[in-house]
């Protein structure tokens, strides 16, 4: 092993030295924030292609233009592209075939140095792709996936918050308006009539939220469920309850339902505090 | 060599030709990777062929194989998630922007609702007048009647009149909403906008975009 410089161990070597180095150079001489829109040559360009993407997306969300024009990121993506693809692999498999005539034909006693320099800067590139390709379709799908049903939840969850803001507003409006022009008149509740609720379920529920409209494209909401309870003249609560279910959850929801998400607003008749019951974050008031 | 010059030829050609047909950064991606992919297929064959032995030639077909699978599969994964958190990024911008907007208008309105309802009978005011007793205009020459304190929402009073109040709510940087040819009060099209009418028959709300 020791004069064979082409041994599998000193071949592990050269490919350890050279990600080492690369990675230092990486580092020294390109900043590697993705998002930072300054970047590496990498062996992942699709990764890097997906950085931006969501950069652009957060410019959106600050109101900035997105302007689509050639930037340096774009030359990098096309380097990398090229780099890891049709040098660098290439390059490898060279390096790998040469070994093997070598060491059959003529082992020589000069250092094998273009078989080595290619193996280590192709291998620097092939080693995490070769990891990449075994563990990056399990990790990222497994990754998705819990993405898309915590953000279904917590969007489910949003939605019946905001429906309960929309049937508060509708009491609060109703709770103003005169008997007379079809309002409650100022009492939510009859005391003269055995405490009857003035205001109903189904005047304050809305047949289709408009909120589901915006959520339709990517979180297609089912009908929530709701509950009201009025207390006096002036106050009142409304639960709702989601359509989306919290894994492993006891809790029991108002309608009799297990694990729901669950949201109640406290209204009176200028305020409003709607509550998520996992959180009881107060909102509104 | 030939080889080598040949595929970062048409890799480059794909890539800045899609991106300057598309402006499409992940389009000029997958084309310069489709392209990329074709021509190591056809080196790996060219570079696999005798003297090279047949356990190392087999040892290299398969790896290749199993690479490009794999990270075939996780590109395409990739690609999925991230056009769907750039399309989560701006509803969450949407939402954001509904639910300020409902806040604030709600606050105006049921205040106006209320002061006309329990005005006295013998001094009673027109909705318009009520409305105008309670409001400041930010600018007299415009028809913005309260920014949030974020700065992210303006309410502007679209019309006045004796039996019907219209406020709209919009956000002060650009949000897409559903309808790109939807006009804008203010003028702008495609834009989130929300409307609440003020009757003495109660407050309507409508997400109008």
């Amino acid at each position: 092993m020791k004069t064979d410089r082409l041994h599998w161990v000193w071949m592990v070597c050269y490919v350890g030295v050279a990600l080492i180095l690369g990675g230092i150079l990486n580092l020294a001489l390109y900043p590697s924030d993705l998002l930072g829109r300054s970047v590496a040559i990498t062996p992942f360009p699709y990764i890097f292609a997906g950085g931006l993407r969501i950069a652009d997306g957060l410019d959106r969300f600050s109101g900035n233009q997105i302007i689509r024009e050639w930037k340096s990121e774009h030359l990098f993506l096309l380097l990398s592209i090229l780099v890891s693809y049709i040098l660098a692999v290439p390059s490898f498999i060279w390096a790998l075939k040469e070994r093997q005539q070598r060491r059959e034909n003529q082992p020589g006693r000069k250092f094998p140095i273009r078989i080595v320099l290619a193996f280590a800067i192709g291998g620097a590139f092939v080693v995490p792709m070769l990891l990449i390709s075994v563990i990056g379709p399990v990790a990222s799908s497994s990754v998705r996936a819990t993405m898309q049903k915590a953000q279904t939840l917590v969007v489910n969850r949003d939605a019946v918050m905001y429906e309960l803001n929309m049937m508060a507003l509708k009491a609060q409006s109703s709770y103003f308006v005169p008997l007379g022009e079809g309002g409650c008149g100022g009492r939510w509740m009859n005391i003269q009539r055995k405490g009857a609720p003035t205001v109903t379920l189904e005047e304050l529920q809305v047949q289709e939220p408009d909120l589901n409209r915006v959520y339709a494209e990517l979180f297609p909401q089912r009908p929530s469920k709701f509950v009201l309870e009025v207390y006096s003249e002036d106050s009142l609560a409304i639960w709702g309850i989601g359509a989306e279910t919290w894994e492993g959850s006891l809790f029991v929801n108002k309608d009799g339902q297990q694990g729901k998400t669950q949201a109640h607003a406290v209204v009176t008749p200028r305020k409003v505090i709607v509550l998520w019951h996992l959180e009881s974050t107060p909102h509104g008031f | 060599m030939i080889w080598i010059i040949l595929s970062t030829i048409l890799v480059s050609a794909a890539f800045t030709g899609t991106y300057f047909a598309t402006h499409n950064t992940w389009d000029a991606t997958n084309a310069g990777g489709f392209v990329a992919l074709l021509c190591l297929v056809g080196l790996l064959i060219r570079f696999t062929r005798p003297p090279m032995s047949r356990r190392l030639r087999l040892t290299i077909l398969i790896t290749a194989a199993i690479a490009i699978t794999g990270l075939t599969i996780h590109w395409k994964v990739m690609y999925s998630m991230t056009h769907w958190q750039y399309d989560n990024i701006h509803l969450i911008h949407k939402v954001m922007f509904h639910s300020t907007a409902l806040d604030r208008m709600r606050t105006k309105g049921l205040k106006t609702l209320e002061e006309f309802h329990t005005q006295q009978v013998s001094r009673r005011l027109t909705l318009a007048e009520v409305f105008r007793r309670g409001t400041q205009y930010i600018d007299p020459d415009s028809s913005i009647i309260e920014i949030d304190e974020d700065g992210e929402v303006k309410m502007m009073a679209a019309s006045v009149t004796d039996t019907e109040v219209v406020l709209i709510a919009q956000a002060t940087i650009r949000v897409d909403g559903e309808h790109p040819g939807f006009r804008n009060f203010d003028g702008s099209a495609g834009a989130v906008q929300d409307r609440l009418r003020i009757t003495r028959k109660g407050l309507f709300y409508e997400l109008e975009n």
